[in-house]
C-alpha cells in the first residue's frame, strides 16, 4: 500500500495521471439505515480523492484507493434515504470518473449462493429480504420461502435498471408442485424488470425463480430480488400533484386491495417523483412515478366516460383518470377561444400505466354533441404517450377524448392529462463525443487543470421563446471562472471556457447550469443536462439511462501544455478560405504531439476536424473555408487540445476567439470565351467592388488546363474590368474548361483569399479551310422501295415456291 | 371408440366388380345447341363388369332426329329449333340423351374474349416462353395465359397502329401471317389457313376487330367427359369432350380450344385433340385447361387382360375401407401388417420423435393383451413428447426464428405460446383463429408474432394460403395461375384481408404492437385499384367495420371451410405415412389431385366432427392397418408409391435422428438456451443449428414451405455419421460399453443391448455371430475399443437411420 503511493509520487513528476473511469459499483445496492463498504471498479483510480454523491441520504465516511483500478468507500445510508437509484462519481487528482449507480432498498440484503439452479437445490430465504445475485449464461436461480395462507407474497427485481449491462430478467412464483402461480417478465412501472404479488393460497413452501428472459446472462448480469410481504400496487390516482402539497393517493392493483396513503410531495423543482405505497407489511420497492408541478389537479368523477356528463376543466389544469374497462372512452371538456394555443399532454406509459393513450379533440355544437374533429394523436416524441399542440380554430366548447390504442381498459390504465398554454423551456446538454457508443461517458465531466483552462461545447435549445440569453454556471469550484458569450437565438452549440487559478484547491462541484433569457421571465432549469446511458441492447439501443441535471466540474492537477489560437485580423470571405495559426506552449518535460480540434461546428464554415502539432513543434495551421452561402456574421469559437502525457489523454483548451464571415470585397463577372488551339485570347472579368481596399489586389486565373497560361493581374480598388491574356498552343486540350479567379487582397498585413468568377473557356480545333464544292450528282428515279413486311412476304413466297413439297401442316 | 382386435372387420376377398352389370354412358349427359354456329361433340363409354371402360363412340349405334340436328361422326350441329333425343345403343344397352336446339336463325356475333383469346392459349401464343413472357417476344407481348384480355386487345389493335392488324386487307394482317407462317415467325406455324382458328381470327378481323361489351358472358365452369376411365392395356384409347358453361346460361363445346395435359405420361398420354392413349400400368390425371379453369379426370391403365382377386384384408376403421377401395380399383393388394417390434419402433418415432427404450420395448413385446397396439397408441398420444413433435412441425410452418427484427425473447414467447396450445390440446381451429386475428404487443400477446415475423403483405397472404389451406398462390400475384384456378382477382381479393394490419413500436425496441389499422389497401396491378376482401374460392364477406383478419380467420377455421380441415388432415396423414394424399402437403391444386379423394374427404370430415382435436385423428390413422403395414412389398404393389399399399421407408428427420443418437448412446445434447439433455426437437429458434442438424436437413424456417425439411440422404450425411463429431464422440461420452463391461456382460449380451437400443429388436443369430467374432478375437485390453466399433457400425447402419 505504502509502496503503491510512493510509486505514484515518483511517477507523478514525469507521468501525468489521466482521466479516471469507473465501470461498476459493488454491491449493486444496500439497505437504508445501514453502513456499507462500496467498491468502485475502474481505471486510473490510484489518486482517488473524493466520491461525489448525486442525491441526498448517502454520506461517504471514508475512501481508500486499494489498487490502481479499485477504490473502496465506506458509506452511511440514512434511514430516510430515498428508495431507488443513486448516482456517484469518483474524483481523482486528474479528473472525475463516469457516473455509476447504486440502489437503495428497504429490506436487508442477502447474497445469492450457488448451487441453486433447480427446485431441489433452491436457496432457503426468509421473507422480506433483498437477494443480491447474478445470472450466468443459461443460469436459473431458485429461492424457497415459507409462507402462510392468506398473506401477500410479493416479488420484484432490479436487473435492467441496475444499469450494469443489458440484462432482461424474468421471475416467477411456483408452488411445491412446481406449478407457476405468477410469472413476471416486463412490467409497465419497472420496464424490463418485472414484479408480481399473490395472496398465498395455502401454508407451505414457495419457490421464486429468476432467469434471463431468453436464458442468456453473463458475469455482469447482477440482480436485486425483493421477496416479502410488501404491497405492490400497479396504479396510482392521482398520478401527480403540486409541489409541497400533501396528497391522499389511492394505490390500486395490489392483490390485497386498494391502499390509501397521504404523502407530502417535495417542494423542489423536480417534475417526476416516485411515490411508494407503504403498509404495516412493508414498502413497495419500485414505487410509481408521478408528475409534480403547479397545475391545479382534478380527479376524474364517475362520469368521465360519458361525453354529456364529463367534467369541464379550466385551462391550465391537470386531469387524472382511469379507463376502467376495455373499450372505455374518457372525456375532458373545456372552453377555449379562437387562436388560443393549448398543449395537451397525456402521461400514461411514461409513468407506468398500461394505457397506450390516443387523444382526439372535438369541437362541440350547442347541444354538446361533437360537431367536428380538430386534431388527434397516438404517439409522440418517441413514447407511446399522446401529446399535441392545438391552435383553437373558433370560440366554443371542446371535448378531449381519451382511449386505449388497442381499446383496452382496467384498473392499471391510469393517466394524467396536462392542459396548459405552451411553456417556455430550455434544453442544455453536454454532447456525447462518441456517437457510435452512447454509453461512452468520455468528456461528460469538466476537469479544469490548475493554472490552465478547458474549452468545452454545450448544446442549447429554446422551446417556446427566442431572443438572446446567457448561460449561467453558478456553482463552480472555488478558483474556477467561466467565459461564455451571450447566446444568440439560432446558435445550436456554444463554446464554454473554464479557467482555474494556479493555486485553486483540488475540489469538485456538481453544478446545475441554467439558461437565462436576457429579457422576459426565467425559464425552468433543464432536467437532463448530462445524458448518462447505462444498459444498451442490440444495435446500441438504450434500455436504461439516468439523465442528470448536474455537470461534475473539478479542479485537477496542471497539464504540461497550453494552446492559443492566433485570432485572424481579417474576415473569412464567403467562398474563400484561410489558415488559422494555433500556438502551443509546452512544459520542458513534455514533448509529445498535441491534437487540436474545434469545440463547436459552425454552419457553412468548414474547419479541419483534428490537426496535430507534431512532437516538439509549437504550432500548426488549421485550414478553414467558408461556403459561398455561409451567413455573414461573427462567430465565437475555441479549440480544445488533447495529448497523452503518460497514462492517458489530458485536455486543455484555447481562449475564445472571433471568426468573422464576410461577403467578398470584390465580385467578378467572368465572360465566356472561346479560342482555337494555338491562338491567344482574352478572358474579361467585370469587377464590382463591395468593400474598397487599399493597395493592390492580385488576381490569378486558375483551373486552366495544361498548355494554357495566363499571367496574374494586379489592380486597385475601383477598377471596373480586368482582362487575362490567355495563351494556348496547338496541343492545348480541346473542350470546355472552367477556370476561376483567385484573388488576394491584403488588409492589416494579412491576406484575404477570395475564390471568384468562374466561367467557361472553350478550346476548339482550328477551322478547316473550305475547298470548292463538288458538282451535284444527277438523280435518277428509283423504283418504289418495298416495305419490310412486303419484303418478308416476298421472301417467304419465294421460299415456298422453291420448296418441292410444302411442310406437313403442324397441329397446334 | 375402442375396437378390440377380435371385432375388427375382415373383408372377404372379392374381385372388384363381382356381380356388377355392364353399363353404357353418353357424355355430355345433355346437349344444348344454340345459334347457328354452335356444335357439340359427344362420347359413348361402355363399362365392362370388371370395371374396364371402352370408348365405343364409333362402334355404338347412334340415332338422332336428322331434321333438327346434323350428325357428322360424333359432332352435332343445329339445323332447326326444337327438342329431341340422341339414342346410343351398344351391347344390348341403350342410353338416351336429351338434345335441345334453339336460335338456329341467329348467328352469335364474334367476340374477342370468347373466341379470339382462347386461341392464344390453345396455340401457345401467350405462354411464358412466347409472347406471354414479361417482356413479350420479338416485340409483341400478350398477357401470360391471357390474364389481361383488355390489355391484350390494346396491344393487338392500338400498339403500333396498323402493324398487327390490317382492316383493309384482313388476310394480310401480321397477326394471321405470322400465325400461319406466311412471314418468318420465331414460334413457327401455329395453324393452317383452313383451320377453324384461322377462320375465327379472320372473322374477327373482318368484323373490324370489335372489342367486347362489358356485359359479355364469362366462362363460369368447365366440364370434362368422361368423368373417369379404366383403360385395358397399352395402346387403348379414350377421347375426351370438354364443355364450358357461361354466365349467360349458354354452353359451348371447347374441346378444340382446350389445352390438354397428363400428370403421368407413362400411364396415359393425351394428344392435342384430347385423345388419351394408355401406357404402362398406373394412374394418371388428365387435365383440360380453358380460360382460367383446369379440370382433371382420373384414368387408370391396366395390363391387358389382367386377372385380379383382392385378398382378405384387415380393415381396422374407415381409413382402411377407403384405402382398400382405392387399391381394389387399381387391382393392387396391400402388404401384410408389420411385426410388433417394427410397430413399436415406428410408433415411438412417429408419435414421440424418439426410440422406445429397451424397457418400453420389452413391456410391449411380452404383453399378451390382444389390443395392445391400441393401448400403446392411446398411451403415447397422452405423452408430452407427442405435443413436442407437433410443436416442432408447426414451429417450422410458422417460421419461428430470430432475425434482425425478431429477438430471442419474442421467439421464446411465441414458441411457448404454441407449445401451450398444442400440449393443452386446444382445438387447432381455435388457436389458428387466435393466431390470425389477435392484436397486441408481441411480448404480451405472443400470437401476434405471426405478423412480426412476416411483415410483407403479399408474403403474409401467400403464407396464410400455403400454411393453412395448403395452396401455393404465389403465381397469381403476377398472372393467373397456370395450373390452378387462382386468378389475380382471387389473389388480390385474398391479400386485402391483410392490408390493414397495423404495426407500431413500443418503448422496447424488441417489441412490436400489432393492431387493426382500420385503413390501407393493396392495389390490383392490372386494374390499378384495390379489390374488396374475398375468400379464396369463396364469397366477398360483409365486413361491417370488423377487423378483416378476424373475418378471414372465422371463415378459414369454420367447420364448413372446404380446405382447412382437409389440409390439416393431410398434414397429419403425411407425418405418419410418409406420403401425403395430396403430395407435397402444401401444394393443393387442381393439377396435383389427391391420390385418394374420398379418404382425404373423410379424414377432413372426421377432423371437423372431432371438433378439430387432432389427437383423435392421429389415433384413427395410427389404428389403421394402412399405417401398420409392413414395408415389404408384394409383386402387385411393388411399383405403387401413392396408394398406401405398403409402409414407406422414411429417413428420420434431422432433429429426431440426433435425439435418437443421443438416446441410444445416453450422451445428452447441449443446445444454446436449453438445459443439458434437452432434445433437438425442443429448439425454439429456427436460427439455432449445429453441423449435424444442418447436414441432415433441419429447416432454416426461411419460408413456410414444407420442402424446407429435407429428408433426402446425402453423401455428407453418411460421411458425417462415419467420421464426424457426432456418433463416435457420443459413444465414448455415453460410456455405455464401459458400463456393460463393468457389469461383466458377455459380447453377445452387449450386442443384444446395442440392438435393443438402436434397432428396437434382437439381433439375428447371423448378426450376433458376425458382430461378436471381432470382439472375441480382440486382446482383452482392446475389447472396449472393438465394442465401441460395433456400436458405431450399428449406428451407421441404414436400419438405424430409417423409420421402417
Amino acid at each position: 500500500m505504502r509502496l503503491t503511493s510512493l510509486m505514484c509520487l515518483l511517477f507523478s513528476s514525469t507521468l501525468f495521471a489521466a482521466s479516471p473511469s469507473v465501470g461498476l459499483i459493488l454491491p449493486r445496492g444496500g439497505q437504508r439505515g445501514t453502513e456499507i463498504e462500496l467498491t468502485f471498479q475502474g481505471g486510473n483510480l490510484s489518486d482517488a480523492q473524493e466520491v461525489l454523491v448525486y442525491y441526498p441520504g448517502i454520506t461517504v465516511r471514508s475512501i481508500a484507493s486499494v489498487k490502481p483500478n479499485e477504490v473502496k468507500a465506506k458509506v452511511a445510508i440514512a434511514p430516510d434515504c430515498r428508495l431507488g437509484e443513486h448516482a456517484f462519481r469518483v474524483r481523482t487528482a486528474s479528473g472525475v470518473s463516469d457516473l455509476r449507480t447504486f440502489w437503495v432498498g428497504a429490506l436487508p440484503v442477502l447474497d445469492e449462493r450457488e448451487p441453486n439452479s433447480s427446485f431441489e437445490t433452491a436457496q432457503p430465504i426468509s421473507k422480506n429480504v433483498t437477494v443480491h445475485g447474478m445470472i450466468t449464461n443459461e443460469d436459473v436461480d431458485y429461492f424457497v420461502v415459507e409462507c402462510v395462507k392468506g398473506e401477500r407474497l410479493s416479488i420484484e427485481i432490479e436487473g435492467m435498471r441496475l444499469g450494469t449491462i443489458f440484462f432482461d430478467p424474468t421471475i416467477a412464483i411456483c408452488n411445491e408442485a412446481k406449478a407457476e402461480l405468477a410469472v413476471a417478465d416486463d412490467a409497465f412501472i419497472t420496464g424490463q424488470d418485472g414484479g408480481a404479488s399473490i395472496v398465498v393460497p395455502a401454508d407451505g413452501r414457495y419457490f421464486v425463480q429468476v432467469r434471463e428472459t431468453a436464458y442468456g446472462g453473463n458475469g455482469s448480469s447482477y440482480y436485486r430480488l425483493h421477496v416479502g410481504n410488501f404491497p405492490r400496487p400497479t396504479a396510482v390516482i392521482p398520478a401527480g400533484g403540486r409541489p409541497g402539497e400533501t396528497v391522499e393517493f389511492r394505490f390500486l392493483g395490489d392483490p390485497l386491495g386498494e391502499i390509501k396513503q397521504k404523502i407530502k410531495l417535495p417542494t423542489s423543482n423536480l417534475t417526476m417523483v416516485r411515490v411508494h405505497a407503504q403498509t404495516d407489511q412493508g414498502i413497495h420497492a419500485a414505487g410509481i412515478e408521478i408528475r409534480v408541478n403547479d397545475l391545479p389537479p382534478l380527479v376524474e368523477s364517475a362520469n368521465a366516460s360519458s361525453l354529456k356528463a364529463a367534467a369541464a376543466v379550466t385551462i391550465p389544469s391537470a386531469f387524472h383518470g382511469t379507463l376502467q374497462a376495455p373499450g372505455e372512452i374518457d372525456y375532458v371538456r373545456f372552453k377555449a377561444t379562437k387562436g388560443q394555443v393549448i398543449d395537451l399532454t397525456c402521461y400514461a406509459r411514461r409513468i407506468g400505466s398500461a394505457l397506450d393513450p390516443v387523444m382526439n379533440l372535438d369541437l362541440l355544437d350547442k347541444d354538446g354533441n361533437p360537431a367536428r374533429g380538430i386534431q388527434g394523436n397516438d404517439d409522440s416524441g418517441g413514447s407511446s404517450d399522446a401529446a399535441m399542440r392545438v391552435t383553437i380554430p373558433e370560440d366554443g366548447d371542446y371535448a378531449l377524448r381519451v382511449y386505449d390504442h388497442l381499446r383496452g381498459g382496467g384498473p392499471n390504465f391510469f393517466y394524467r392529462i396536462e392542459l396548459r398554454p405552451p411553456e417556455s423551456t430550455a434544453v442544455l446538454r453536454v454532447p456525447h463525443v462518441d456517437s457510435n457508443n452512447r454509453r461512452n461517458q468520455d468528456r461528460q465531466t469538466w476537469s479544469v487543470p490548475k493554472g490552465g483552462r478547458i474549452a468545452v461545447p454545450m448544446l442549447v435549445r429554446r422551446d417556446g421563446w427566442n431572443g438572446p440569453a446567457t448561460l449561467a454556471l453558478d456553482d463552480l469550484p472555488p478558483g474556477v471562472t467561466a467565459t461564455i458569450d451571450a447566446i444568440d437565438f439560432g446558435t445550436p452549440t456554444v463554446p464554454v471556457i473554464l479557467e482555474a487559478k494556479a493555486d485553486a484547491a483540488m475540489a469538485a462541484k456538481l453544478m446545475r447550469p441554467r439558461l437565462v433569457p436576457k429579457e422576459g421571465p426565467a425559464v425552468p432549469s433543464p432536467p437532463d443536462v448530462v445524458d448518462v446511458e447505462l444498459s444498451a441492447g442490440r444495435n446500441n439501443t438504450t434500455y436504461h439511462k439516468l439523465p442528470t441535471d448536474r455537470i461534475a466540474v473539478a479542479v485537477a492537477e496542471a497539464v504540461p501544455f497550453r494552446i492559443e489560437v492566433i485570432e485572424p485580423k481579417v474576415p473569412l470571405v464567403q467562398g474563400g478560405s484561410m489558415q488559422l495559426r494555433i500556438v502551443a506552449t509546452r512544459d520542458p518535460s513534455f514533448k509529445g504531439p498535441i491534437t487540436v480540434q474545434p469545440v463547436i461546428g459552425l454552419p457553412g464554415v468548414g474547419i479541419n476536424g483534428a490537426t496535430t502539432i507534431p512532437e516538439n513543434a509549437t504550432e500548426c495551421l488549421v485550414p478553414i473555408s467558408a461556403a459561398g452561402n455561409a451567413a455573414p456574421r461573427k462567430w465565437r469559437q475555441a479549440f480544445s487540445a488533447t495529448a497523452n502525457a503518460g497514462a492517458g489523454n489530458l485536455h486543455t483548451g484555447s481562449q475564445l476567439f472571433t471568426l468573422e464571415v464576410a461577403p467578398p470585397f470584390v465580385t467578378l463577372a467572368q465572360q465566356r470565351t472561346a479560342v482555337e488551339q494555338g491562338a491567344n485570347t482574352v478572358v474579361v472579368c467585370k469587377v464590382t467592388t463591395a468593400t474598397p481596399f487599399t493597395g493592390k489586389a492580385k488576381a490569378t486565373l486558375v483551373g486552366l488546363p495544361p498548355k494554357v497560361t495566363a499571367e496574374p493581374i494586379e489592380f486597385d480598388s475601383g477598377t471596373a474590368e480586368i482582362a487575362f491574356q490567355v495563351k494556348t498552343d496547338a496541343t492545348s486540350p480541346r473542350g470546355k474548361h472552367k477556370p476561376f479567379v483567385q484573388l488576394e487582397i491584403v488588409k492589416d498585413g494579412e491576406i484575404i483569399p477570395h475564390n471568384l468568377g468562374g466561367g467557361e473557356l472553350r478550346i476548339d480545333a482550328p477551322r478547316v479551310k473550305k475547298t470548292a464544292a463538288a458538282a451535284p450528282k444527277p438523280t435518277t428515279a428509283a423504283p418504289k422501295p418495298l416495305s419490310r413486311l412486303e419484303q418478308l412476304r416476298q421472301e417467304q413466297e419465294e421460299r415456298e415456291k422453291a420448296a418441292a413439297k410444302p411442310p406437313e401442316p403442324k397441329k397446334p | 371408440m375402442k375396437l378390440p382386435l377380435s371385432l375388427l372387420l375382415l373383408t372377404v376377398g372379392m374381385s372388384t366388380a363381382t356381380g356388377a352389370e355392364p353399363t353404357l354412358a353418353v357424355y355430355p349427359p345433355t346437349i344444348a345447341l344454340e345459334t347457328q354456329r354452335d356444335r357439340q361433340t359427344f362420347v359413348v363409354q361402355f363399362t365392362e363388369p370388371n370395371g374396364i371402360t371402352r370408348d365405343v363412340t364409333a362402334a355404338a349405334k347412334i340415332d338422332v332426329d336428322a331434321k333438327l340436328v346434323k350428325r357428322d361422326g360424333y359432332t352435332l350441329t343445329p339445323l332447326a329449333d326444337g327438342a329431341t333425343t340422341l339414342t346410343a345403343t351398344h351391347a344390348g344397352l341403350t342410353v338416351k340423351v336429351p338434345v335441345t336446339v334453339t336460335k338456329v336463325a341467329e348467328d352469335r356475333p364474334i367476340s374477342f374474349k370468347l373466341d379470339v383469346m382462347p386461341i392464344f392459349l390453345r396455340a401457345g401464343c401467350n405462354s411464358g416462353g412466347c409472347h406471354g413472357a414479361a417482356r413479350g417476344k420479338d416485340g409483341f407481348r400478350l398477357s401470360l395465359f391471357g390474364f389481361d384480355p383488355d390489355g391484350d386487345y390494346q396491344r393487338l389493335c392500338r400498339e403500333f397502329s396498323g402493324r398487327r392488324i390490317n382492316l383493309a386487307l384482313p388476310r394480310e394482317s401480321l397477326l394471321l401471317e405470322k400465325s400461319t407462317g406466311k412471314v418468318p415467325h420465331t414460334g413457327g406455324k401455329r395453324f393452317e389457313e383452313n383451320d377453324e382458328y384461322y377462320a375465327t381470327m379472320l372473322r374477327w378481323l373482318e368484323a373490324d376487330v370489335p372489342s367486347d361489351a362489358p356485359t359479355v358472358a364469362t366462362p363460369m365452369s368447365l366440364e370434362v367427359y368422361p368423368p373417369s376411365a379404366v383403360l385395358d392395356g397399352k395402346g387403348d384409347t379414350q377421347r375426351l369432350v370438354v364443355r364450358a358453361k357461361y354466365s349467360d346460361g349458354t354452353d359451348r363445346d371447347v374441346t378444340k380450344l382446350a389445352l390438354f395435359m397428363s400428370n403421368n405420361d407413362t400411364a396415359a398420354k393425351i394428344d392435342g385433340d384430347g385423345i388419351v392413349t394408355a401406357g404402362e400400368r398406373g394412374e394418371a390425371f388428365l387435365m383440360a385447361r380453358f380460360h382460367t379453369f383446369t379440370i382433371g379426370v382420373p384414368f387408370i391403365s391396366l395390363p391387358k387382360g389382367l386377372e385380379f382377386k383382392f385378398p382378405a384384408t384387415v380393415e381396422n376403421n374407415y381409413v382402411d375401407t377407403l384405402v382398400n377401395a382405392k387399391l381394389q380399383k387399381l387391382r393392387i393388394d396391400p402388404s401384410p401388417l408389420c411385426n410388433d417390434s417394427t410397430f413399436v419402433r415406428r410408433l415411438y418415432l412417429d408419435v414421440c420423435g424418439r426410440l422406445p427404450t429397451p424397457e418400453e420395448l420389452a413391456r410391449f413385446l411380452v404383453s399378451a393383451v390382444p389390443n395392445k397396439r391400441e393401448l400403446l397408441i392411446d398411451e403415447l398420444l397422452q405423452s408430452s413428447d407427442f405435443a413436442q413433435v407437433w410443436v416442432l412441425k408447426w414451429a417450422d410452418m410458422l417460421q419461428i426464428r430470430t432475425t434482425n427484427d425478431v429477438s430471442r425473447k419474442t421467439v421464446l414467447l411465441y414458441h411457448d405460446w404454441l407449445q401451450d396450445k398444442i400440449s393443452h390440446n386446444v382445438p387447432t381451429n381455435e388457436w389458428v383463429k387466435e393466431l390470425l386475428s389477435t392484436s397486441g404487443s408481441t411480448f404480451k400477446v405472443p400470437a401476434t408474432n405471426y405478423y412480426q415475423i412476416e411483415r410483407d403483405l403479399l408474403k403474409l397472404t401467400e403464407n396464410a394460403a400455403q400454411s393453412f389451406l395448403g395452396m401455393r398462390i404465389q403465381c397469381a400475384q403476377c398472372h393467373n395461375h397456370p395450373f390452378d384456378r387462382w386468378t389475380m382477382d382471387d389473389y388480390y381479393g385474398f391479400a386485402s384481408f391483410f392490408s390493414q394490419v397495423g404495426r407500431k413500436r413500443t418503448e422496447d425496441p424488441r417489441e412490436l404492437v400489432i393492431f387493426n389499422g382500420g385503413g390501407g389497401e393493396i392495389n390490383h396491378p392490372v386494374l390499378g385499384k384495390p379489390l374488396p376482401p374475398k375468400f379464396l374460392g369463396g364469397d366477398v364477406p360483409k365486413l361491417e367495420g370488423r377487423d378483416r383478419r378476424l373475418v378471414l380467420a372465422e371463415w378459414l377455421t369454420a367447420p364448413d371451410n372446404p380446405y382447412f380441415a382437409r389440409n390439416l388432415a393431410n398434414l397429419v396423414w403425411t407425418h405418419f405415412l410418409g406420403q401425403g394424399i395430396v403430395d407435397p402437403v402444401d401444394d393443393v391444386r387442381i393439377s396435383n389431385p389427391p391420390s385418394n379423394d374420398p379418404l382425404l374427404d373423410e379424414l377432413g370430415k372426421k377432423f371437423v366432427s372431432y371438433k378439430f382435436d387432432f389427437r383423435k385423428l392421429v389415433r384413427d390413422i395410427c389404428m389403421s392397418a394402412a399405417y401398420q403395414r409392413s414395408t415389404q412389398s408384394t409383386p402387385a404393389n411393388a411399383s405403387d408409391t401413392r396408394n398406401f399399399a405398403k409402409a414407406q421407408v422414411r429417413r428420420i428427420r434431422a432433429e429426431t435422428l440426433l435425439d435418437c443418437i443421443a438416446q441410444a448412446t445416453e450422451a445428452p445434447n447441449k443446445f444454446p438456451g436449453l438445459p443439458l439433455g434437452a432434445r433437438a426437437m425442443q429448439i425454439a429458434d429456427g436460427n439455432t443449428s449445429t453441423y449435424f442438424l444442418s447436414t441432415f436437413g433441419r429447416p432454416m424456417r426461411e419460408t413456410v414451405c414444407s420442402c424446407e425439411v429435407r429428408l433426402e440422404p446425402t453423401l455428407s450425411q453418411s460421411l458425417h455419421l462415419m467420421n464426424g463429431d457426432t456418433v463416435s464422440p457420443k459413444i465414448r461420452q455415453g460410456k455405455l460399453i464401459q458400463k456393460w463391461l463393468a457389469e461383466k456382460k458377455s459380447a453377445e449380451q452387449i450386442v443384444e443391448e446395442i440392438y435393443l437400443r438402436a434397432m428396437s429388436r434382437l439381433p439375428s443369430a447371423k448378426e450376433t455371430a458376425a458382430l461378436t467374432a471381432p470382439v472375441k478375437a480382440a486382446a482383452p485390453g482392446d475389447k472396449a475399443k472393438v465394442l465401441e466399433d460395433v456400436f458405431w457400425s450399428v449406428l451407421n447402419s441404414r436400419e438405424f437411420m430409417f423409420n421402417h
